[in-house]
């Protein structure tokens, strides 16, 4: 009965918003921070990745390449610092499921190369298509969704902002 | 309707939703102009040049006097763009044929002599006359399969090499009856 409770507890100030979903909001911050900013280092190797894909008109490739790393950048930057939280997280979401959508396409037509996602293979993460990046994404959209879901957000600009709204009225 | 459908998603009020979608639209609008910006100055950035004009960068036009001293100076192979019945019948000696109507044949067996023909020779393309645009296409083709030097069009064809007194390897029907 305790168990349950404690449990029941647990995961419901997680969704409300606790240090859980913080250090996830940082994480994955973090991470998408780290991915945009190698992808804007070498936007040519990028557009090299995006063209494999095969979903976009050759023409439209080095416009996707240009924007894509920036908006990771920027999402990263605003979950990280906890600017805008709901915005970014949305936005973020709405990236993986389109992701998690491509990279599915490209299984099903049986390719498999480098997806030029999160460039971890600067830590000798291997990320080819297949299942297992497909169940990675969906981890992470899971993430985010808490993140999203969230209407607590300690560490961030976000609190900072309210607190001072509040103290004014 | 979509705002509906995403409200029920995503469970949140019509409010919150609309300043959700402002804020990740900005996000959006924010990374395209950072975007764009950053890439003006990348040294591994995009050119947003439409890729016709970068092709016909490379493309120059030349007279047949032009194509003359060339072929003289042995320091041009010379490519009939025209079809292979057409370099059947009258050709600039030397020169190969391969016709810019790109079959999937023509396209393999080009890519195989894709190091041939971008070996130290520069390239003199040709076609009938200065309405023929096979020369044109060809030339952009092996621009786009990656030939990063300049590729001479003799501009008025084989029709003024021929009418300049320059020779012509003939063969064939025709060229029998010519003799």
């Amino acid at each position: 009965m305790t168990i349950k409770k404690i449990l029941l507890n647990f995961t419901g100030n997680t969704l409300y918003g606790n240090s859980i979903t913080t250090v996830l909001r940082i994480i994955m911050g973090s991470l998408f921070i780290y991915s945009g900013f190698f992808k804007a280092i070498d936007l040519e190797s990028f557009g090299r990745a995006i063209l494999m894909y095969d979903i976009s008109p050759e023409i439209l490739v080095p416009y996707a390449a240009v924007v894509f790393p920036f908006v990771e950048l920027i999402i990263g930057l605003f979950l990280l610092f906890g600017y805008r939280i709901k915005g970014s997280s949305f936005l973020s979401v709405l990236l993986m499921v389109f992701w998690i959508i491509i990279i599915s396409i490209s299984i099903y037509r049986g390719k498999t190369f480098d997806c030029g996602c999160f460039e971890l293979e600067r830590f000798g993460i291997k990320e080819e298509i297949g299942f297992p990046l497909v169940f990675r994404d969906i981890v992470f959209l899971c993430f985010l969704l808490l993140v999203f879901y969230a209407r607590k957000h300690n560490l961030s600009i976000d609190k900072l902002i309210e607190e001072k709204r509040l103290r004014n009225i | 309707m979509l705002k509906k459908i995403l409200e029920k998603i995503f469970k949140v009020e019509q409010e919150e939703l609309s300043s959700i979608i402002k804020d990740a639209a900005s996000i959006i609008i924010l990374s395209i102009i950072v975007g764009f910006g950053v890439n003006l100055f990348h040294p591994k950035g995009f050119s947003f040049i439409s890729t016709s004009v970068q092709k016909s960068k490379n493309i120059i036009y030349i007279s047949s006097e032009e194509a003359k001293i060339k072929k003289e100076g042995m320091i041009a192979l010379f490519i009939d763009s025209r079809q292979a019945d057409e370099f059947g019948i009258s050709r600039i000696p030397g020169a190969i044929n391969i016709p810019a109507v790109m079959s999937s044949i023509s396209a393999k067996k080009m890519q195989e002599n894709f190091e041939n023909l971008s070996g130290p020779k520069e390239l003199v393309i040709y076609c009938d006359g200065a309405s023929c645009g096979s020369s044109q296409t060809l030339a952009e083709t092996l621009i786009g399969m990656g030939y990063s030097k300049h590729i001479y069009i003799i501009k008025n064809g084989i029709n003024e090499w021929e009418s300049m007194g320059m020779p012509v390897e003939r063969s064939g029907a025709e060229g029998i009856k010519n003799k």
